[in-house]
Formats: C-alpha cells, sequence, structure tokens
C-alpha cells in the first residue's frame, strides 16, 4: 500500500508518466501538489533558517519554499521522478527542503552576513560544550583528531557540539536509550583527546 | 539537493531502512554535514504554520510560467538549417550528391 495521493505515485520506477498529468492545464495536478506539501515545505524552510540563522526572514523562507517547489517540476519532474517511496511522500520533501535551506544558507553565508546557531535551541542549557571552543591551534588539532576516532563517536560528538542537538535530540536519532548518550559522548570525547594529545 | 543520499535521510527517520542500511547512513553522516544535519533536521517537530495566501499563489504562478517555458517548442529557424542552403558552395555540394544519387539508380 503506498502512502500519500496518486500523484505521488509519479516518482520512482514503473509508474506513471509525468508529462500529461501535471500540467497545470489539465487538471491542475501541480497546484494540488502545492496546496498539500505546500505547507510540510514552508514548514521545514522556516524550520531550517530558524533553528541555523535563529530568525527566519520571510524573503528567506519565500526563496526557499518556491525554489524547492520549482525545482521539483523542473526539467519536467526530474527531481520528483528521484522518488522512491522508501520513505512517505511528507518526509521526502521535509528532507528535500532542508537540504535546499541549508544549501541556501551556506550561499548567503558566503556573502558574509549570516552566522550559524545551534540546531536544537533546548540544548544550549546544556553544560560542558567547550571543546571545540579554546585556542586556534587546539581547534584544529581537535578538527584533525576528529577525522581518525570511529564514525559512530565522530557522529555523536558533531550532533552534540556542532549541533547543539540534546541527550534526547541524539539518542531519537542514534535509536539508543537517552541514558546510554552521556557515557558514550565521554568516551567519545576520552579517544578524541587521545587523538588529538590534548591532556 | 546534491548528495545522492537525499532519500535515505527520509527513510531513515521514517524508520524504513534495515539494519545494515541504517549503520551504513549513519557512517556516512559521521562525514556528510549536509546529510548530518538533514537528520538532524528530520527528528525534530517542525511547528505548523500556514502558507501565506499570497507566497502560494505567486509560487503557482511561477510554477506555470515555468512549466510553459519548458513545453513551449522553440521557435523555427533559418539558423537552424543545414549550411548547405546558406552557402553557394554548399549548394554545389548538394546538386553533386543528388546527381552521383540519381546515377547510381
Amino acid at each position: 500500500m503506498r502512502s500519500g495521493p496518486p500523484y505521488c505515485s509519479l516518482g520512482g520506477h514503473g509508474r506513471t508518466a509525468v508529462g500529461g498529468p501535471l500540467h497545470p492545464r489539465r487538471g491542475g495536478a501541480w497546484e494540488l501538489l502545492i496546496r498539500e506539501f505546500g505547507p510540510a515545505v514552508h514548514d521545514a524552510a522556516r524550520f531550517t533558517l530558524r533553528r541555523v540563522l535563529g530568525s527566519a526572514h520571510d524573503e528567506d523562507v519565500e526563496n526557499v519554499y518556491q525554489g524547492v517547489l520549482l525545482g521539483l517540476c523542473d526539467k519536467d519532474a526530474h527531481r520528483l521522478k528521484l522518488f522512491q517511496s522508501r520513505s512517505s511522500f511528507k518526509t521526502w520533501v521535509t528532507s528535500v527542503t532542508a537540504r535546499f535551506a541549508l544549501n541556501y544558507i551556506r550561499t548567503e553565508k558566503r556573502k558574509g552576513s549570516l552566522k550559524y546557531l545551534a540546531l536544537d535551541a533546548s540544548a544550549t542549557d546544556l553544560p560542558d560544550r567547550d571543546l571545540f571552543t579554546g585556542e586556534v591551534e587546539d581547534r584544529e588539532r581537535v578538527h584533525r583528531a576528529l577525522e581518525k576516532i570511529p564514525p559512530r563517536e565522530k557522529l555523536i560528538l558533531k550532533l552534540f557540539y556542532f549541533d547543539g542537538l540534546s541527550y534526547k535530540a541524539v539518542a531519537e536519532i542514534l535509536r539508543i536509550p537517552v541514558n546510554s548518550v552521556s557515557p558514550l559522548l565521554i568516551r567519545a570525547k576520552e579517544s578524541l583527546r587521545k587523538h588529538a594529545e590534548i591532556p | 539537493m546534491n548528495c545522492p543520499r537525499s532519500e535515505q535521510a527520509a527513510a531513515y527517520a521514517d524508520g524504513r531502512l534495515d539494519a545494515a542500511d541504517s549503520a551504513r547512513y549513519l557512517e556516512h553522516c559521521a562525514d556528510c554535514d549536509e546529510c548530518r544535519r538533514t537528520l538532524a533536521i528530520l527528528h525534530q517537530s517542525l511547528p505548523e504554520s500556514a502558507v501565506p495566501p499570497a507566497m502560494e499563489a505567486r509560487a503557482i504562478s511561477a510554477l506555470r510560467r515555468s512549466l510553459d517555458r519548458e513545453r513551449t517548442p522553440r521557435p523555427f529557424r533559418r539558423t537552424n538549417l543545414p549550411r548547405a542552403h546558406k552557402s553557394p558552395a554548399g549548394l554545389l555540394i548538394a546538386a553533386a550528391l543528388l546527381v552521383a544519387s540519381s546515377g547510381s539508380c
């Protein structure tokens, strides 16, 4: 059983051709798609911009919102055809929007006016987030050491320190109990200190 | 939209990757900032808000314009014709080919 409305079946293998049904003059399926999934795109755009930048200006939200929707229909719906129903259509659209927004932020950041904040605002109260804020030399050594530790330890450190996620959010992503996060973080930090040769 | 693993983030968030694929994906996230941040965003509960009607209307018209542009055939232009139609030398070659082909019948 496939989730989502009929036009969701347009993406992926062995399904309906996109050409006819999605032409706006023949039934307005694109409008329907915008009306049904536009809110998910809008919410993901606003959320990503707000969490990464600290605020979400309407102009930036609209740029991302419109960019994603146009990107889906562009080049004969090439992007939409990539959807293979391996997730719900809404989650996929949210994922696509988050990526688009991150790229948008990166492009804007290159212009020099934006700064990154923690993804998870609730995590800012947590103590001990100073591992990567020491002297420049230490930080560079730590970043080099990050490349040498096991991927799982690297991921948990990045989620906690770079993205500012809470223990609960880290646990949900890694699908582990919340009370396992702290010991894993301690072990990962020890491993990192060893490789970075920081006492 | 550059990482080829775009759909995997969604599949992982929906719990539709098996254990081996999940492990591979998480390993990839340890090195790919884009995937890791996407994963982090997908695991947060997004506050819902209505799309402003004017924003939605602008998106629909932009989409229509884009689709119309894609579906409008390019106008026929003389410059698209083979060069043989435009230069005397081309005409001579075309005529020679015509004679040769009629002679071989």
